[in-house]
């Protein structure tokens, strides 16, 4: 990915307005079909936008053939089916910091934290443990905030500097780094033989 | 222009007396013009062109809803189309002040005259491309002239009315002087007429949007214009170089979010005109072309890079469909073969391309053997008249075929072109198709996917002991990473969603199928996941 290309496509209005899903038969097939023909691997758009690491995985591709702004919209639209997936939040805020856009860091910063902070009813271990792991992604929100804009009081107790946190590299066994080069490498030499023996041919009377 | 005499016996559009009778219509309406005030012409030519759009409204939709298949009647009905709009554009043109200044007394009166040339200009050029004809060279003149000659009497930002497909649009004579550069310049890529008539349709949607500036805008990329030069419309601004206008590229690129947005809410976006009930897939391809050609402009890179003309028409081999590729076209190239290394139930089975599988690493005697079998001048059966290669560069090539073959071939094909027997197949889609002004031959426009496919046998990966073997073409990106490479295969192999096996070089890997890159009728490219290797 071009660490240079602006990441994120400027959004009017708010962030996220999840009223703006419609939820009549008619809007929500042709909502369906518009999914399913952008993104084709979606069968069932109300379904896979819901599975969270499906949807990071897709958005990374996305991000590694650079089509940045495909990925955006891609977990914008998760975001509209079900705004409780706190890793898809975590990826967009972290491409609005690596895309040095500050208003749409910002956005997105205010929405995670109006929509995962609220935690006064929560008290099993789980949520509690939920809650641990939000306030640790603020922490690092902060950092990100202040060092975009070191002048927005909204970052003003932001701790010391950390490391970026990855949230745009999703877990899990199917992003094996050394065996994809692999594979591209051998791919390639595949090809250098190939053109070498058309070159060859050429060559023989 | 001479109309294409209409075969009766043909299911489809047909030219009637109406169709005549409304063009005598219009003849009339002409030599009544010289008799009337300016205003007044206005009005009839607006009353008239409404009258045009309301008769034409269910040919042209019935001829944009076509498929590929157009009778004699289709292509006489879109020829007679095309022929009204330029010859109301030319009507208009003729009503338009001449020599008004901005102290000339009523002048914002007679404004409509130049909104209504300019809009019919518009549509003249976009029909133009829908019926398959080249565009017209004195278009950005015409249109430069009238703008000049408006922005002299100072109209230009004046508010104006305009009927568009039913609807009353409040626009300036600069927006649809915009809206029809920018026709111009988008229409002549790879557009088919359903997506140049969602693009328009987009365009006077966004017309709010369109304005020019004497000064390039702060950041972003910009288009320039110069009104003095009648032989180009929006160009690309070459560093250090500056332009009589610009054309700022961000309020458009808001836009094309705005109508993103709608499709989200489940709304074909803007709600209105023929376009309305054309397929979703439609849509989402303007949204792909108008990503791609921003993204083009905002990078300034060669994206479309430089096509050199081959002189002499050479003749080439060519096969289109994935099967027809992989089975005929690649057959004598080295195959990337399955694998038997990683966990395989099936270390002996059987390989999808028989006693092929393994080239790759069979002697190399018997390598150069098979590729001396390949011949030139292959092609599918259907292909009955040879291809011509007409211009080629890094990123795409122009072929030319008879009108009847490339009937035959779908936008969104799969092709394989042999450009040089000296190099392999270069593996491409097929993106437009143009039927030239004799009509027997057609103009078809490829984007190249790689010019070195790499054949491979694939093994669907299950837990069943004995494994189903599937046909596959590797496309390696650009990217070192890797993650960009990619592999085509037929739909019913996507649609299993298998994990596949294959061997490559001295490595084994089992691969994913992902993301789909790009499809076409029967295939699909998906990204190529290693989730494991040896």
């Amino acid at each position: 990915m071009d660490p240079t290309s602006d990441f994120l496509p400027a959004r009017e209005g708010a962030v996220l307005d999840v009223s703006k899903v419609q939820q009549d038969a008619g809007t929500r097939r042709l909502r369906d079909r518009y999914i399913a023909t952008r993104f084709a691997q979606f069968s069932e758009p109300g379904i896979a936008l819901r599975h969270t690491s499906e949807i990071l995985r897709l958005a990374r591709q996305l991000l590694d053939d650079d089509q940045a702004r495909l990925a955006t919209e891609l977990l914008y639209l998760a975001l509209e089916e079900d705004a409780q997936q706190r890793r898809i939040w975590l990826f967009l805020i972290e491409l609005a910091f690596l895309g040095e856009d500050v208003t749409q860091f910002s956005e997105l910063a205010d929405g995670f934290k109006a929509r995962f902070m609220m935690a006064d009813d929560r008290d099993t271990p789980e949520s509690l443990e939920e809650e641990k792991v939000v306030a640790e992604n603020n922490k690092i929100i902060d950092v990100m905030g202040i060092e975009l804009a070191p002048n927005d009081p909204r970052y003003a107790n932001a701790g010391a500097p950390v490391m970026l946190p990855n949230w745009s590299t999703p877990d899990g066994d199917e992003r094996n780094e050394i065996a994809q080069q692999k594979l591209h490498a051998s791919l390639l030499d595949a090809m250098a033989f190939h053109v070498a023996l058309h070159t060859l041919q050429a060559a023989t009377p | 222009m001479e109309l294409i005499p209409s075969d009766p016996k043909q299911a489809g559009l047909q030219m009637t007396k109406n169709h005549r009778g409304l063009s005598d219509k219009h003849f009339a309406l002409e030599r009544e013009m010289d008799k009337r005030q300016t205003l007044e012409c206005v009005t009839i030519l607006a009353r008239a062109l409404r009258d045009f759009e309301e008769f034409s409204r269910s040919d042209r939709e019935r001829y944009l809803q076509g498929g590929l298949t157009q009778t004699d009647g289709d292509r006489a009905v879109c020829a007679w189309i095309t022929e009204r709009y330029e010859n109301l554009a030319r009507i208009a043109r003729e009503i338009v002040p001449v020599g008004l200044t901005e102290a000339t007394a009523g002048r914002h009166l007679r404004a409509p005259a130049w909104a209504l040339a300019i809009l019919l200009a518009g549509h003249a050029s976009k029909w133009r491309k829908i019926s398959g004809q080249r565009p017209d060279s004195a278009t950005p003149g015409r249109l430069h002239q009238l703008f000049r000659s408006a922005r002299d009497a100072k109209i230009e930002a004046t508010v104006q009315s305009v009927t568009i497909e039913r609807r009353f649009i409040e626009t300036t004579v600069e927006a649809l002087y915009v809206r029809a550069l920018l026709l111009e310049r988008f229409a002549s890529g790879n557009l088919t007429p359903r997506r140049l008539e969602i693009l328009d349709t987009w365009l006077v949607a966004w017309m709010g949007a369109l304005w020019l500036t004497t000064e390039p805008a702060d950041g972003g990329a910009t288009l320039c214009v110069d009104t003095e030069n009648p032989m180009r419309g929006l160009t690309l601004l070459a560093a250090g170089e500056t332009a009589e206008l610009y054309l700022a590229l961000r309020p458009l690129r808001r836009q094309l979010e705005r109508a993103v947005e709608y499709f989200h809410q489940g709304i074909i976006f803007p709600g209105w005109g023929i376009a309305l009930s054309f397929r979703m897939e439609e849509h989402v391809a303007v949204i792909d072309f108008v990503e791609r050609e921003l993204n083009m402009i905002e990078h300034a890179t060669a994206l479309k890079s430089k096509r050199f003309p081959i002189g002499q028409k050479s003749r080439v081999s060519v096969f289109f469909g994935f099967s027809e590729i992989f089975d005929r076209a690649l057959f004598k190239q080295s195959t990337v073969t399955t694998s038997a290394g990683l966990n395989s139930a099936s270390s002996t089975s059987a390989s999808a391309s028989g006693s092929r599988t393994g080239a790759y690493f069979a002697p190399a005697a018997l390598r150069f053997a098979a590729l001396a079998e390949a011949d030139g001048g292959l092609t599918n059966d259907f292909v009955r008249s040879p291809v011509q290669l007409l211009d080629i560069s890094e990123s795409g090539m122009g072929l030319e075929m008879s009108s009847d073959d490339a009937a035959k071939v779908e936008v969104d094909e799969l092709v394989a072109v042999r450009v040089d027997e000296a190099r392999p197949w270069v593996l491409g889609i097929v993106v437009r198709k143009v039927n030239q002004r004799n009509d027997f031959s057609t103009t078809v426009g490829i984007k190249v996917l790689t010019k070195v496919p790499m054949r491979a046998a694939l093994e669907l990966v299950t837990d069943r002991p004995v494994r189903q073997t599937a046909s596959g073409i590797f496309v390696a990106g650009s990217a070192t990473h890797g993650f960009a490479d990619s592999i085509i295969v037929s739909d019913a192999t996507y649609r299993a969603r298998q994990v596949v096996a294959v061997t490559i070089a001295s490595g084994h890997f089992h691969i994913r199928l992902g993301r789909v890159r790009y499809q076409g009728p029967g295939w699909k490219m998906a990204a190529a996941t290693v989730l494991e290797a040896r």
